[in-house]
């Protein structure tokens, strides 16, 4: 098999000379007959003509052989069953013959008729002569029929020289007779010559042909006429391509004698010179791809498939894109160059020059289809091959009409062309898509990238040589700029090219570290490269970052190289600060490319804060240059801007919380966890740590906290109740205050003022702020702790944000903690993810508060010390806390982060997160009603002592301090579902001023009090009168809900049976009236008073009266059932609504939840 | 495109029998109608799988979770199916030398793929509320205005000049007055934009917008086709106007392609237009509206949409504002089901108004 596929490789190459060698010759042909006959309207005479015996040369031609006959032919060959092998050629020999010589007569006496159809547009003269002609030439078909056959099995018979070099003869033999006779016989001696040719073909390889059929004796076998059947299927197939390429051709033909004479031929040539670079092309596939596709001939290699057709697709546009260039550059001066001499003149020249300039746009998909059907035949699949021809050739029909009558004239037939072309390749790649093979988009894009950027020197020069042209008509002087043109753009263009295509491989990869801003932000970072760096994935590495931000402190501690870039924070500001932070950005990304292009890193790594936008930005605008992959780390739960920006342009995201991807823009998000360093993992002796720090071994440690940059709030906590907890016993505490000094807020300073002011005597002010306690240290606060791991493993309880690297620490160290969640972030994530830890039992919870008058946050100090104390005494809560929040770790992150890294540089397939999950708060943001129902039903069943209820009771402050009444509204709403029973009186003493949606919900709010209130009444009057329907209906609603409390109230009752008599009342209002109506009415009244509504045409009156039966019935407002029984019996039943149930949705809905419950 | 094929035919002498039926405008569209109807039918179920495993899926109210009583994560952007179906009968027997046709063609495409860019974002970003912002829709729209009001005073627009910036009111044969250029291009750009939305805002309950639509593009192909005629417009009184006839093979295809949506579309829906649909068919209106220079009847035609659009910014504008619901629901459809009238009822008896809406519509051809 080896050697069979060596040979097969072999006579491939043999056959591209060949055939490069034919087409050498073919086109010294058409140099020649240009010269003679000119290209105008004889011309035009001999193309008509000449269509008319190669109507059918394709049916009976080579492509017919190739493919219906040699493969049963081969196989028979390869069973060994040469007799039966020697049948069937000599049978289809017979019928390839046969059928020839029977077409060629029957055409004979419709000769004119066919050319008429063929160029109807041609001149009469023209046609005379190209009658007489297609007479001449119509034995060619039989002739090319029978040597295209013998051509075919000398090809396979291992003489491939022979079978390629056999139309060459043909030419050569078409040269010497027109050079010879042009003069005598004019344009007839072309016709003349091409049989002459074609019977040369035959002479050259019939001694060849004669030895292997001699060869091929052997017993002679029952013949199935099986293989026959299978070459007329296959012939059959062929007749219909055949039939659309013919088609369009004759079509082109047809359109182009329309265009005026001179188009047929200008036509012809043009192409003759556009097939000339293409068969350079094939050459160089054939040899570098077509024996890999043929190696892989019904195997199911998807991946190598995918594999080249990528490197043929490079390969042409790498060849392709400057020959086109050049081509459509200098049209002109290449038709001139090739064929104006003799006959053929300037006005030939522009004429063809046209064409020609729209059939190099032909050059690229020319190649693409060659290649494409290539690994179709490799796939065997013949289908969609077809299916393009004929989409194709129905485009190129139709173009052909629409674009001829415009200025284009016959450019708009090879425009055509092109597009059908285009066309076609489209569809043979989407239909590569069947195959699952899977083509990298990126990596074509990236070579167009590089061709593009080496045109930014390939086209100026060209430019150059075309205005060097301007002028010129000489021969040589044409033929000398415009081939030093030819060797010096394609020399630029070549070296541009190869100095990109120049791999550099290493296994190691160089990484660029970015984010920063905080801390927070830095550390993952960090924690992502010691992942890489541990499992050797690493060599060099780059940190950029923001001068005067925490990775100035934090990176050089860990021995790696910092750079410095600018960036700015985007979001919120006026629009000019904005502006003004875009040009920084902007600016930043400039400097980012500098250091990248200089660096050549194959990862970047971003762990988000804005420092990483603008790096992310230049590794996006690099990636087709450089090989890099960019790879985006969100560790918060709701991203930044700039991050959800960023996620766009990166190749992988990974995430800590898996809700997360529902804020990331793209759909490449992964799971990964927090990354924590190694040393959260390690094992630990708490004692011996404690013994480097300096820190009391016995003592209880809380270590407090605020970020790398410190929290106000906390620091001022801790200040203000420094006496407090310095009467506690047994406690020693470890204070990190934190590096922000800006203009509002000096950490560091002002923790020392508020220190000094609650507690005098100190002891220590240099490095650190000391505070003793009966002669022993109790309390050190440090600026900055750069080992932080170290005290966080020393502590008993940490005191922190609820930021997500904070709470995945902890988690890992599985420590104790108090969280006190950083207020007013967006959507309150902070603050709802620490109740998510929470509710869990995974740390204690304090809320900020804030103070309107100062306008900062704060904590409140009783709360603390509350919290702080009951921790102290009770060891089964401490360690409730430890066993909880140690859950929050995900174990396996590092791996996760490694793998996915790993696959995603070595572009394999990566898992992302696929279903969507909304995170809690989102839902509550966006519909603020779902957080009311939650809270309703939480109160009703938990009582008031949850985290929800202590942070919304909170919250509430804000909302009735706005000014907008939409967010009032929200705080009412919320006084409802809390039963702020503090806050009512509020409510009724704001009542008037309030606009409708406000009363409305005023009265839902109050509604769900359990205890009635004496100014309920009040309001019920006001809300009755009120002008607003919703707020009456509502009004109605708190009456039935406290009805007893309120009692038999004259004028509530007027102003309810006014409500039922109007006929102006709105239905909603009415219905709630007719409900309460049956508190106050007795049963006759009731009956009589509400008859009426027994027909009511609105659906809602009538299920309002049965719901006030109902309520009677159930309350005891009705006791005659008797006379409710016969009342209720009149009713009109007819029904206009119905609650649709969707019974698939809701199996399906079961069976998903079943689902997921044995997947926990 | 066979149109085209087939003059080419004759301009070279071959005679094509049979096929002259083409040249009738009335086969054609006839013959439209009917192929867009299949296409769409046709593709329809394709359509739903390629929609919902490409992930457009409805998302408003809770995300993406599924229950037995609604209609959520429903495959939308449906549009693509009416856009498409009517494209492929469209080349089949589109004019594509007309003006009129290529400015409806253009529209079409364009609003279409606005209202695809709304839908992706809406889909993609989680959220009915992410789609685009009101602002970038409203200039994206006018974007599309623009070339329209510039089509329309070109002499690409065979209107005649005389009665271009006229404004006609129906059963009124004169025209009521004429407001001049500049005036009119005010008009132009309030009424398409309104046009447009209120197509837009009716989109609401299943098969409400398919089939109402359907309605006022058929009246309004009816009136093209008239005008386009120079014998039956002269007996109707009304202006010629030469090609406007091609308007009426557009709407054919629109109508067929729409029939074919509602067939899916219609109670409980198997997909929804979204935005890709409701904006194109909105900018197809909104431009025969102007073609047959009957802007006025749309408000009788398009009924429907002018009242959803009328409550809708009654209560987005003025009740909004000043605190309170000022209809039950907004807009209207929702008033209806708020009211107990369950969906497909709403729907249908919506359906019976535009009806009634088309016939008078249709009245006042004689009536004048």
């Amino acid at each position: 098999m080896k050697n069979l596929n060596r040979k097969i490789f072999k006579s491939s190459v043999l056959i591209s000379i060949g055939t490069l060698l034919t087409r050498l010759f073919g086109f010294v042909r058409e140099i020649l007959a240009a010269a003679y006959f000119g290209g105008g309207k004889t011309y035009d005479a001999f193309v008509v003509a000449f269509q008319v015996p190669n109507l059918f040369r394709r049916v009976l031609g080579e492509e017919m052989i190739e493919r219906a006959f040699l493969p049963p032919f081969k196989r028979m060959l390869a069973e060994n069953r040469v007799g039966k092998a020697r049948k069937f050629l000599l049978k289809t020999a017979m019928i390839v013959s046969i059928s020839s010589f029977v077409l060629t007569l029957l055409m004979y006496p419709f000769i004119s008729s066919i050319i008429k159809i063929l160029a109807p547009g041609l001149s009469p003269e023209s046609f005379a002569t190209s009658v007489a002609l297609a007479k001449i030439l119509l034995p060619f078909l039989i002739l090319i029929s029978i040597s295209s056959f013998a051509g075919a099995i000398l090809y396979f018979s291992g003489k491939s020289i022979l079978y390629s070099t056999a139309p060459g003869i043909m030419n050569i033999i078409v040269i010497i007779f027109i050079i010879l006779y042009h003069s005598k016989l004019g344009v007839k001696s072309i016709a003349i010559a091409y049989l002459l040719g074609a019977a040369g073909f035959i002479f050259y390889q019939l001694p060849a042909l004669i030895r292997i059929l001699k060869n091929l004796k052997g017993s002679s076998e029952k013949n199935k006429t099986k293989e026959v059947k299978k070459s007329v299927v296959e012939a059959g197939k062929i007749l219909f391509s055949s039939a659309i390429s013919k088609g369009v051709q004759i079509v082109d033909t047809i359109v182009a004698s329309l265009v005026g004479s001179g188009a047929i031929s200008s036509l012809w040539y043009s192409f003759r010179l556009i097939q000339l670079p293409y068969s350079i092309l094939s050459l160089s596939t054939s040899r570098g791809i077509a024996p890999e596709l043929s190696k892989l001939r019904g195997k199911k290699d998807k991946k190598k498939f995918g594999q080249i057709i990528n490197l043929g697709i490079d390969i042409n546009l790498i060849v392709l894109t400057p020959i086109i260039l050049f081509f459509m550059i200098f049209s002109k001066e290449i038709i001139m160059l090739f064929y104006k001499r003799g006959a053929f003149n300037q006005a030939n020249v522009i004429n063809t020059a046209l064409p020609f300039f729209y059939y190099s746009l032909a050059l690229l998909p020319m190649g693409f289809i060659g290649l494409l059907n290539r690994v179709y035949s490799a796939l065997e699949d013949n289908k969609i091959p077809l299916i393009s021809a004929l989409t194709g050739g129905m485009i190129n029909v139709l173009f052909d009409f629409m674009l001829y009558k415009t200025s284009l004239k016959q450019g708009g037939i090879a425009l055509a062309t092109a597009i059908a072309l285009f066309v076609q390749v489209i569809i043979l790649f989407v239909s590569l898509r069947k195959y699952k093979i899977k083509i990298k988009y990126m990596k074509i894009i990236e070579t167009m990238a590089k061709i593009i950027f080496s045109f930014f020197f390939f086209i100026p020069s060209l430019i150059i040589f075309k205005l060097l042209l301007k002028g010129k008509v000489g021969f040589f002087s044409v033929l000398m700029i415009l081939s030093v043109a030819f060797i010096i753009s394609f020399g630029i263009y070549a070296v541009i090219i190869y100095e990109f295509w120049r791999k550099r491989y290493s296994v190691k990869k160089r990484v660029i570290l970015t984010g920063g801003g905080t801390g927070g932000h830095v550390y993952p970072s960090l924690a992502i490269y010691n992942i890489l760096k541990k499992r050797n994935f690493t060599s060099d590495v780059l940190y950029l970052g923001i001068r005067g931000r925490a990775e100035e402190i934090i990176v050089p501690k860990h021995k790696i190289k910092i750079e410095y870039i600018k960036s700015s924070p985007f979001a919120g500001g006026s629009l000019i600060s904005k502006i003004k932070s875009l040009f920084i950005i902007i600016h930043g990304v400039l400097i980012s490319i500098r250091k990248i292009l200089k660096f050549r890193p194959h990862i970047i790594i971003a762990t988000g804060g804005y420092v990483s936008a603008p790096v992310v930005m230049a590794g996006f605008i690099l990636k087709p240059f450089l090989k890099l992959k960019i790879i985006v780390e969100e560790q918060n739960l709701v991203p930044g801007m700039l991050n959800k920006a960023a996620s766009l342009l990166s190749d992988i995201v990974l995430v800590n919380y898996r809700e997360t991807s529902y804020f990331i823009w793209s759909n490449k998000c992964i799971h990964a966890g927090y990354p924590v360093r190694k040393e959260y993992i390690e094992d630990y002796d708490k004692k011996k740590i404690r013994g480097q720090l300096d820190i009391p071994k016995s003592k209880f440690v809380i270590l407090v906290t605020g970020g790398s940059l410190g929290a106000r709030s906390i620091n001022r906590l801790i200040g203000e109740s420094l006496k407090e907890l310095s009467v506690l016993e047994n406690v020693f505490i470890v204070h990190s205050v934190g590096l922000a000094d800006n203009g509002c807020y000096n950490a560091y300073e002002d923790t020392k003022m508020i220190l000094k002011q609650n507690l005098k005597k100190r002891f220590n002010e240099e490095d650190f702020i000391g505070y003793n306690k009966k002669g022993k240290v109790f309390y050190r606060g440090y600026r900055f702790l750069h080992n932080m791991v170290d005290y966080q493993k020393s502590a008993d309880l940490i005191i922190s944000r609820g930021g997500a690297g904070g709470i995945a620490e902890i988690a890992a160290l599985s420590k104790p903690s108090v969280i006190i969640p950083k207020r007013g972030l967006p959507g309150d994530h902070q603050e709802l993810n620490a109740i998510n830890l929470g509710e869990r039992g995974g740390a204690e919870i304090i809320f900020e508060k804030h103070d309107n008058n100062k306008n900062i946050d704060y904590i409140d100090k009783k709360e603390f010390l509350k919290i702080l104390q009951r921790l102290l005494k009770s060891k089964d809560e401490l360690k409730g806390l430890k066993m909880e929040v140690s859950k929050f770790y995900k174990k396996d992150s590092e791996k996760i982060i490694y793998d996915s890294i790993y696959r995603c540089v070595e572009g394999e397939t990566l898992d992302f997160i696929s279903e969507i999950i909304e995170p809690e708060f989102v839902k509550f943001q966006r519909q603020f009603d779902s957080l009311i129902l939650y809270l309703d039903n939480l109160v009703k069943d938990k009582g008031k002592d949850n985290l929800y209820y202590r942070f919304y009771n909170i919250k509430i402050d804000d909302y009735m301090n706005s000014k907008n009444f939409l967010i009032v509204n929200k705080g009412i709403k919320l006084i409802g579902s809390l039963r702020r029973e503090d806050l009512y009186p509020w409510i009724y003493k704001n009542f008037d001023s309030f606009k409708g949606f406000l009363k409305r919900n005023s009265l839902v709010a109050l509604k769900k009090s359990e205890k009635y209130f004496p100014f309920f009444k009040k309001l019920i009057k006001k809300g009755l009168s009120d002008s607003y329907y919703e707020v009456r209906r509502e009004a109605i609603k708190l009456y039935l809900k406290f009805y007893k409390e309120i009692g038999n109230d004259r004028i509530i009752i007027k102003k309810i049976k006014r409500m039922i008599f109007s006929k102006t009342e709105s239905f909603e209002v009415k219905s709630q009236a007719i409900v309460a109506s049956v508190i106050f009415l007795n049963e006759t009244e009731f009956t009589e008073f509400n008859k009426r509504f027994l027909y009511a045409r609105n659906i809602r009156l009538r299920e309002a009266l049965l719901e006030s039966i109902e309520f009677g019935l159930k309350n005891g407002f009705l006791k005659d059932k008797k006379r409710v029984k016969t009342f209720i019996k009149k009713m009109l039943i007819t029904t206009s609504e119905f609650k649709p149930e969707f019974r698939v949705r809701g199996k399906y809905m079961r069976v998903i939840r079943e689902v997921s419950k044995q997947d926990d | 495109m066979i149109k085209l094929f087939l003059e080419f035919l004759k301009g070279i002498g071959i005679d094509y029998g049979f096929f002259r039926l083409i040249n009738y405008l009335s086969f054609r569209t006839i013959i439209t109608v009917v192929s867009s109807l299949f296409f769409s039918l046709l593709l329809g179920h394709k359509f739903i799988l390629f929609l919902y495993g490409k992930k457009f899926r409805d998302s408003s109210g809770e995300v993406l979770s599924i229950n037995a009583y609604s209609k959520r994560g429903t495959p939308t952007a449906g549009g693509l199916l009416i856009i498409t179906s009517t494209l492929l009968s469209l080349l089949l027997w589109g004019d594509f030398k007309n003006p009129y046709f290529l400015m409806l063609l253009f529209g079409f495409i364009y609003l279409g793929f606005v209202g695809f860019v709304d839908d992706f974002q809406k889909t993609r970003f989680k959220s009915s509320l992410s789609g685009l912002s009101e602002l970038g829709k409203t200039i994206l729209i006018l974007l599309f205005i623009f070339p329209f009001t510039i089509f329309y005073f070109s002499d690409l627009c065979t209107i005649p000049k005389a009665i271009k910036t006229n404004i006609y009111i129906p059963f009124y044969k004169n025209p009521l007055i004429n407001i001049g250029e500049i005036g009119f291009i005010i008009f132009i750009f309030f009424a398409m934009f309104s046009i447009i939305n209120a197509v837009n805002i009716t989109d609401g309950l299943d098969g409400l917008l398919s089939g109402t639509s359907s309605l006022t593009i058929g009246v309004y192909s009816i009136l093209a086709y008239i005008m386009g005629n120079s014998i039956v417009s002269s007996y109707y009184l009304f202006p010629y106007i030469k090609g406007v006839g091609e308007v009426t093979v557009f709407g054919a295809a629109l109508v067929g392609s729409l029939l074919g949506f509602l067939w899916y579309n219609s109670y409980p829906a198997e997909m929804f237009m979204g935005d890709t649909g409701s904006l194109a068919i909105g900018g197809v209106l909104a431009m025969m509206v102007f073609f047959t220079k009957q802007e006025m009847l749309f408000l009788i035609a398009g009924g429907i949409f002018v009242f959803e659009i009328l409550t809708s910014l009654l209560q987005e504008k003025i009740g909004d504002r000043i605190g309170r619901r000022i209809l039950y629901r907004a807009p209207f459809h929702h008033s209806m089901t708020h009211r107990g009238i369950a969906e497909p009822k709403a729907v249908l008896r919506l359906w019976i108004i535009a009806i009634i809406l088309a016939a008078v519509s249709l009245l006042s051809l004689k009536v004048r």
